[in-house]
């Protein structure tokens, strides 16, 4: 399992994107609500736990956009997205996770 | 002097709300990007013009710079009104680098039917003049340099002027809008 931490370091250095700050930040879905939106201008928010949305959600942003496939389940990379976040959960799901981000913001 | 060269990422879409990745290597021979323009090239017909079909997002120089965030729109299948502007970007290219970004369909429709976007990228590529060439050597350029400079600098300064001109000229007319990659 690689260290999050040293790869988002490495690769914003390699971006030249210095660091203001980094946190965590975390979204609480709730039954009954499909669609969140978070305001993420002039920084990054990098998800986490992608093994533990249900098949189907979708997170669209300005930058990047990611739809959870069965085949995503058992991978570890990082999602980077900025701007306008928009994440919807799937019509028929059971599952109603937290959803984790380390936050980035920029210099 | 500057040839524009143009770009063109082509992607095709083969489900509702698909997500459409795509990373591009723009040629290291272009310097900077100038404008932009994404199209809807078939696929989708209809009788109304669809102001959105989808979106474009893509960043430059490997993630250093984000640039382009636009819609996609679809046009009347009878009465097109097909536009040739491009957007205005103005983004330094480093040599060898990346477009990266995705295409999200957001069509609102009953019957999808698979289709093909586009993004034209408008760049420029430097061109070198002929006495900057490697394969003129830069010893004999001083020495005829050494020897022009005898009777006036004024008239070598208006002959360089006048020669410079006559290149612009040349690049003008061979406008060059040729297509450099397809991916």
């Amino acid at each position: 399992m690689f260290d999050h931490l040293i790869h988002i370091h490495q690769q914003f250095k390699q971006r030249t994107i210095g660091i203001e700050l980094q946190r965590f930040k975390n979204v609480v879905t709730k039954p009954g609500i499909l669609r969140y939106e978070i305001e993420a201008y002039n920084e990054y928010l990098l998800l986490t736990n992608s093994f533990a949305l249900p098949i189907g959600t979708r997170i669209i942003s300005d930058t990047n956009s990611l739809e959870v496939l069965t085949s995503q389940n058992g991978l570890e990379g990082l999602e980077e997205f900025s701007g306008l976040v928009a994440i919807e959960l799937p019509a028929n799901t059971q599952e109603y996770p937290n959803i984790e981000f380390i936050q980035i913001v920029k210099e | 002097m500057a040839a524009i060269r143009y770009n063109i990422i082509r992607l095709q879409v083969d489900r509702p709300g698909q997500i459409v990745r795509f990373q591009h290597k723009i040629p290291s021979n272009l310097k900077r990007c100038t404008g932009f323009k994404a199209v809807h090239v078939r696929g989708v017909q209809t009788d109304l013009y669809i102001p959105e079909i989808g979106w474009f997002t893509a960043s430059f120089n490997s993630l250093k710079e984000e640039a382009i965030v636009v819609p996609v729109s679809a046009q009347a299948f009878y009465e097109p009104e097909v536009t040739h502007e491009f957007q205005t970007l103005d983004v330094e290219l480093l040599r060898g680098q990346l477009v990266v970004g995705v295409y999200v369909d957001t069509m609102k429709s009953n019957v999808f039917v698979p289709y093909i976007v586009s993004l034209y990228l408008r760049c420029t590529e430097s061109l070198s003049s002929p006495f900057q060439k490697e394969n003129f050597p830069k010893k004999e350029r001083t020495e005829m340099v050494a020897k022009a400079k005898g009777p006036t600098d004024e008239c070598i300064c208006e002959d360089d002027e006048n020669e410079e001109d006559d290149q612009e000229l040349i690049s003008e007319e061979l406008n060059p809008d040729q297509l450099c990659s397809i991916t």
